[in-house]
């Protein structure tokens, strides 16, 4: 496997205040990422400046390509971003929404529809499974389905590498564990997926590689059993885990105050 | 399959929406030639507008009537396009130039200038001043309420804009040289399109034509910006460029209005609303059917004030006003849920 996106050394200062210090990072292709860590650890700030949406110091690598020297178009087809909350300002419909992650290759207009363009929000459509509303405003339809539809958005992009902010976050159980399973199967197609999130106990079941921040900076990187020790969740959460096996995957839960 | 079929629906209605349109500016156009002190039927119009011999009927139209069609049908078209690319800009349906007081500010900056004796109401300056006040209006209103405004920023930014900008307007009418001035000074703040010649319509097509270029180009990254400042930047689109090319365009066309025809208000706010739902709420293709129903709405205002019986015209700015206040109240009252909730 080689590495999709690597950062060396890299710090983000907000309004004079850092909020991402000498972070250091490699990320495989193929590979879920999840990043986690406290409230207020720089998670968001982290992943827009991968995003290249922050100035940021140091270092950010796209397939060896530094990330500010691509022009806007290029890295917006190099890197698909999903923001936190899915907001949507007009009730556009939901086909129309997905029809947006092809902006970047030229979609001026989603009525005048290329096949390519047609061929992959179809794709996408159908891996989320939201062909059945796609000419529903996008206000009609509930957390879940408009948290799917936000996803087939940035699978439309068809980009090497996702970055998701909480994309679990206010969705019950089934969306959740839908949502987690359509970004680690666009992982399985080769694609860099790095969600932020605070579900510990779905990051240590699904990720390939669990990045931990604390006060702005990477205080661990590697697999969930690496990553996720007593000590580190003790350490960055204050928290005790519950540990389990269930068919072979191995399930870290939140469990007490430590 | 009823979900295809309402979305063949949509998309067939959509087809014809620019052409049907289209079809109802010219009508009114027409329309608009006829209607005065001498009544013309449209075929007299068109001998008129074809015909080589100098008549009566000739000059009437073409010297009287024609420059006073094209400046409603221009400043009605850029009105409401400024509108529904603020509305994209902002993304906020209750956003729109007059309410923030780019037309107050540009009046201001036009009056300050006669004022001065900088300018007389046909020269050149007159537009560059307008511009110059609207770009700085809109300009400080955005920096003032930053990015992502609230709409509770952006209306008490507008209203201070505005307040600024007609005490500005009273303190020049105020030091006026004789009464006479302060008069011509207010009718002209009024908002009328009587008595324009092609001399005013060659003072502000040049500067509303390329105002609605401008505002047209940015189409597709008002589309992307529907899913917010952060997504739109991740799908390639640059906000702050664009945040400033609307600012550009906005006062490029607000300001040349201004100039030549008086503050006409809440254009802007209602074509793009009338538009909206017959485009699925896509602000990307909301833009040119919202240009044609200002024009559309202009012509009508103007054709009914000279309609309407009364001793003295009525100035058309003061009609779009009187329709337009009910209906900005009417689009609070329609989200006032929304609202209540959410202006912070």
């Amino acid at each position: 496997m080689s590495a999709a996106l690597t950062l060396d050394d890299v710090s983000v200062s907000l309004g004079g205040r850092i909020i991402v210090s000498g972070a250091s990072v490699t990320l495989e292709k193929g590979h879920l990422v999840a990043l986690i860590g406290p409230n207020g650890a720089g998670k968001t700030t982290l992943l827009k400046a991968m995003a290249g949406l922050h100035p940021s110091q140091g270092r950010i690598r796209l397939d060896g390509a530094e990330i500010a020297s691509l022009s806007r178009r290029d890295r917006a087809r190099r890197v698909a971003y999903l923001p936190q909350g899915h907001q949507v300002h007009w009730p556009l419909t939901a086909r129309d929404v997905v029809a947006l992650g092809r902006f970047p290759h030229g979609l001026a207009d989603p009525a005048r529809l290329t096949p390519d363009h047609a061929r992959a929000i179809d794709a996408a459509m159908t891996r989320t499974e939201t062909t059945a509303f796609a000419d529903r405003p996008i206000m009609a339809l509930s957390g879940g389905e408009r948290a799917r539809v936000m996803l087939a958005r940035v699978l439309a992009v068809e980009a090497p590498v996702l970055l998701a902010d909480e994309p679990t976050a206010s969705l019950d159980p089934r969306h959740q564990i839908t949502v987690m399973n359509d970004l680690k199967a666009e992982s399985r197609r080769g694609a860099l997926v790095v969600a932020v999130t605070h579900d510990i106990a779905l990051a240590s079941r699904l990720a390939d590689t669990i990045v931990l921040m604390n006060e702005g900076r990477v205080v661990a990187q590697g697999t969930p059993d690496e990553v996720l020790t007593d000590a580190a969740l003790a350490d960055v959460y204050g928290v005790r885990a519950a540990r389990q096996s269930i068919d072979g995957e191995h399930l870290v839960t939140p469990w007490s105050l430590a | 399959m009823t979900t295809s079929l309402a979305a063949e629906t949509t998309t067939a209605s959509r087809r014809w929406l620019v052409p049907s349109m289209l079809l109802l500016v010219c009508a009114l156009f027409i329309v608009s030639l006829t209607v005065g002190p001498v009544k013309l039927s449209p075929t007299d119009v068109l001998a008129a507008l074809t015909g080589v011999t100098a008549s009566p009927n000739r000059v009437i139209v073409m010297e009287i009537r024609l420059p006073r069609a094209i400046l409603a049908l221009a400043i009605g078209g850029i009105l409401g396009l400024s509108g529904a690319a603020m509305q994209g800009l902002l993304r906020n349906p209750l956003s729109a130039p007059s309410l923030f007081g780019a037309p107050q500010s540009a009046a201001f900056a036009a009056v300050a200038t006669i004022s001065l004796g900088l300018n007389d109401t046909l020269s050149w300056g007159l537009p560059v001043a307008a511009i110059t006040g609207a770009f700085l209006s809109v300009f400080v209103l955005i920096a003032v309420a930053g990015r992502n405004a609230s709409l509770l920023l952006l209306i008490l930014s507008g209203l201070a804009v505005s307040s600024l900008a007609g005490a500005g307007t009273a303190l020049a009418m105020n030091l006026a040289p004789n009464p006479f001035a302060a008069l011509e000074i207010a009718f002209w703040l009024l908002g009328s399109l009587e008595d324009r010649s092609m001399r005013h319509v060659i003072l502000a097509l040049p500067f509303i034509i390329p105002a609605g270029i401008l505002l047209y180009s940015q189409r597709g990254a008002f589309r992307a910006l529907s899913l917010g400042e952060e997504a739109a930047e991740s799908l390639g689109v640059n906000v702050e460029l664009l945040r400033l090319i609307v600012i550009i365009g906005v006062a490029l066309g607000v300001g040349a209005s201004v100039a030549v025809a008086g503050s006409i208000a809440f254009i802007g706010l209602v074509a793009p609303h009338l538009m909206r739902p017959l485009v699925n709420h896509d602000p990307a293709r909301l833009l040119l059917p919202a240009g044609l129903a200002g024009s559309a709405l202009l012509l009508s205002a103007d054709i009914a004030v000279r309609i309407i019986p009364a001793t003295t015209d009525i100035k058309v700015g003061v009609l779009t006003s009187i329709i337009g206040v009910p209906f900005f109240l009417y689009l609070i009252l329609r989200q006032r849920k929304s609202l209540a909730g959410g202006l912070a």
